[in-house]
């Protein structure tokens, strides 16, 4: 400051910055008043609550990524895909000329995709001619099956299936025994066969 | 307020100096800022006041509060907000306990798929040595397939391992296995039955490969301490 010569302003300029100063801390002892006591319910209000959003994500996050699809996968479901294995592969490998069209169209409905289109080609250009001009007969038979995969919409299934097979040429009825992976997709509520590989 | 102070103070000094006027000046501004300042909160709140009949304070926890509970209840006691905590207090209890059972349930299944494996694994391994005999080596390869047994399929195999080894060495050939696919049949807590589709192929001793040879098979495993082995080998015909 330039006005040193005169000490009682320069003395007063303390004493003003004093007085500001003390209306500086009323001022600011009004606010924190009313922000402290907000902040202080804010905190009392927001804890508990992010407290229960975090236990409702945690609890809905375990059982939709790990309780869920343990259940679809559990023993009782692995028991349907290996019946619904089992019938399907029985359902696909049996025919004979009496009711053919009703056992194709049985067999049709344990598949999906892929594997029903081929079936179906398959069936039309190589089964109806051979049961209508030699009379094939064969009758599949699920010896032993078990889950090999599992998963909550999906599933491989290791089957051996015994085929006995006759024809009007040979009447004698000749055993096939064979090893197919078949993979199931569950499908509107059933497990349909969507893959069947002879192994 | 007191602004009024100041001014005073400057009506009673005598020379009335340039820059003590300007400080003057600014002090005064300044006060009347604050002043300012301190009206718009006390504004601020006897508007809340006006608006809510209830204290600045419940405004305030009400305008964080989303439930509309609040909305419609002005007024809310100590005793409601205490039932509202504790009800909130007992659902995040009884969802975070219910976390822990669905945690402790799936960490039991993950150990039951983890031993489920672990038999498929020890039946594909024990299928494999089975069928690989190699005649320049037939004594380990029977040892080997030993050591992979318990119970009655070891004893039977035991029995007659003296015959194999010599069939083996004196065919010389070599064969050799390969699972193609494995599924888990059945499992219990010492027992399992895996089932196997496998193959093996021989090679003669002038080279000549004969076609893989298809095999279903059900092989019983049993639990000797920490390891499973084959006690019980089916061909399924």
């Amino acid at each position: 400051m330039s006005n040193s010569e005169q000490p009682d302003p320069d003395h007063t300029v303390h004493e003003l910055t004093e007085q500001t100063a003390v209306l500086d801390t009323d001022e600011a002892e009004q606010e924190p008043l009313l922000a402290a006591a907000g902040r202080r319910l804010r905190w009392a209000v927001v804890l508990p609550v992010a407290l229960l959003v975090a236990s409702v994500v945690a609890c809905g996050s375990v059982y939709l990524f790990l309780f869920r699809p343990d259940q679809l996968t559990n023993d009782a479901a692995q028991q349907q895909v290996l019946t619904a294995a089992k019938e399907g592969s029985e359902a696909v490998l049996s025919y004979s000329p009496e009711n053919l069209d009703k056992s194709l169209a049985d067999a049709k409905s344990h598949l999906t995709g892929e594997f029903l289109d081929h079936y179906s080609k398959f069936t039309d250009e190589v089964v109806r001619p051979a049961v209508a001009q030699k009379g094939v007969k064969t009758e599949a038979n699920v010896v032993r099956a078990a889950v090999s995969q599992m998963h909550p919409d999906n599933a491989a299934v290791l089957v051996f299936v015994n085929q006995v097979t006759t024809s009007r040429d040979r009447p004698s009825p000749a055993l096939a025994t064979s090893t197919v992976m078949v993979t199931m997709v569950k499908s509107g509520g059933r497990w349909l066969i969507s893959e069947f590989k002879p192994i | 307020m007191t602004s009024e102070r100041p001014d005073g103070w400057i009506d009673s000094q005598s020379g009335g100096d340039r820059v003590t006027d300007v400080m003057a000046e600014l002090a005064a501004a300044e006060a009347a800022e604050a002043e300012a300042r301190t009206e718009a909160v006390l504004a601020t709140a006897r508007a809340e006041r006006l608006r809510n009949p209830e204290t600045a304070e419940i405004v305030a926890e009400d305008s964080t509060e989303d439930s509309p509970e609040a909305a419609s209840r002005p007024r809310r006691p100590l005793w409601l907000r205490a039932v509202v905590l504790a009800i909130g207090a007992l659902l995040a209890g009884g969802l975070l306990a219910l976390t822990w059972l669905m945690l402790s349930e799936h960490s039991r299944v993950a150990a039951h798929r983890a031993q489920d494996r672990e038999v498929v694994e020890a039946a594909s391994n024990a299928v494999v040595a089975l069928l690989s005999i190699d005649h320049g080596r037939a004594d380990a390869d029977v040892k080997r397939v030993l050591d992979l047994s318990i119970g009655a399929f070891h004893d039977d195999f035991a029995s007659r391992a003296e015959d194999f080894v010599k069939t083996a060495q004196d065919s010389n050939a070599v064969t050799k296995g390969s699972v193609t696919a494995a599924a888990l049949d059945k499992v219990g807590a010492d027992t399992a039955v895996v089932l196997l589709a496998a193959t093996s192929e021989v090679t003669n001793s002038n080279g000549a490969r004969a076609d893989p040879r298809p095999w279903r098979m059900s092989v019983t495993m049993s639990r000797d301490e920490d390891k499973w082995k084959m006690s019980n080998v089916e061909f399924v015909p």
